[in-house]
């Protein structure tokens, strides 16, 4: 086919493009993987049974996830479709984890030195070292759907990108669960599963993205 | 923001409104930077591989028009589909990176809005050389395809003395060329 006839072809097909899409794709499925890692959330692990007595630290903990999606939805919006500036984008995430390494080590100066670690890992191994992705698995399917076809060029950027917002609203659900308080586990352990969401991603869902 | 930046980003909106003459002249432009742009990155002799792949970036471009959101720059936006379809081209036929190491892939990528391939960039740059007189004939009738008597009416000066500026300011700017080869 000569490049012509193929401009041609393709000028007939013009229509009315509703602006918006990239965003309200990727809010749809963001709202339903959430609602999704809710469910998981009340099944397979159960929600707190002081959730009413617990409400403060379970919202701050649920705030501290909201900052985290919030913080990586430009990085993704920007990477998910064709684009050279990510770098830009990518600011207010590195922010973030930079913020929370900060609050970590604050925390970890305050609090008394014979009451750290049970303060920092709890009972043994981090719980949400392995829920918070668990959870934002179909967070991050549904995602991946919704950039799918936007035309991102960088893959694994944009994979991290879906794999840390996931991790950021998965915190969330996760918050609901979660019996540790501390300012200190949160801080370090969640961001944590965050970037090993952003890390897997970039992997798995950047190479799934490919065109 | 280059003329050409403009003139791309408002007939890719347009063409987003449904006016099929603005696409179609949007592509028309897009067929042409993209053939500059993978000539010049392909072997040379490798102008069929080059003409397909400008084919299929223009079908990409088509087909992800609605993730283009007009607040961002529209060349930045086509040409990093036309890389994506680069890279992609050396990764399916490696014999054809020859002339592209792995190791300066980095070159391919400019975060430059008007990037080094959008000739008018260049364009700009050696006019600003010129006079005044010269260089407004010939951005509008060279770069904008108004007709000399167009141009004399929005100059305000006679038809003749457009021809005349035009045929001055290129001759410069050949010499001007010709010196930047020479160095």
């Amino acid at each position: 086919m000569k490049t012509d006839q193929l401009i041609r072809a393709l000028a007939s097909e013009a229509d009315v493009v509703r602006p918006g899409l990239a965003e309200r794709r990727i809010a749809v499925a963001g709202g339903i993987g959430l609602t999704l890692a809710f469910i998981l959330v009340a099944f397979a692990f159960g929600f707190r049974s002081d959730f009413g007595a617990a409400i403060a630290s379970i919202s701050l903990k649920a705030a501290f996830g909201i900052a985290a999606a919030v913080a990586a939805v430009p990085l993704l919006l920007e990477v998910a479709r064709p684009n050279t500036n990510a770098m830009r984008a990518a600011a207010p995430a590195a922010l973030f984890a930079l913020a929370s390494l900060l609050l970590a080590l604050i925390m970890f100066l305050l609090t008394p030195p014979d009451a750290r670690v049970l303060s920092w890992i709890g009972g043994g191994v981090p719980e949400c070292l392995y829920r918070i992705p668990l959870l934002a698995a179909p967070i991050a399917v549904a995602l991946y759907f919704a950039v799918r076809g936007l035309g991102p060029t960088r893959l694994s950027l944009a994979g991290a990108a879906i794999g840390g917002v996931s991790g950021g609203l998965a915190a969330i659900a996760y918050a609901t669960c979660c019996p540790m308080d501390s300012a200190l586990y949160v801080a370090s352990w969640y961001l944590a599963a965050i970037l090993f969401c952003a890390a897997l991603g970039a992997v798995v869902i950047g190479r799934a993205l490919k065109w | 923001m280059s003329v050409y930046e403009q003139d791309l980003h408002a007939l890719m909106t347009r063409g987003l409104q449904g006016d099929a003459a603005a696409y179609h002249q949007f592509l028309e432009k897009l067929g042409g930077l993209f053939r500059a742009f993978f000539r010049r990155k392909l072997r040379s002799g490798d102008a069929a591989h080059a003409e397909d792949l400008v084919q299929e970036t223009l079908l990409a471009v088509h087909l992800h028009r609605h993730s283009y959101d007009a607040g961002r720059p529209i060349t930045a936006w086509v040409y990093a589909i036309a890389r994506y379809k680069l890279i992609d081209h050396f990764r399916r036929t490696p014999g054809s990176r020859v002339f592209v190491p792995v190791d300066h892939v980095d070159d391919l990528f400019s975060d430059d809005a008007p990037d080094a391939a959008d000739p008018a960039h260049d364009i700009e740059a050696l006019l600003k050389h010129l006079p005044e007189k010269q260089r407004v004939a010939i951005r509008l009738v060279k770069l904008e395809e108004l007709t000399a008597k167009a141009a004399s009416q929005r100059m305000g000066i006679s038809e003749a003395d457009v021809k005349i500026s035009i045929h001055r300011g290129l001759k410069k700017l050949m010499g001007l060329v010709g010196r930047e080869n020479a160095k």
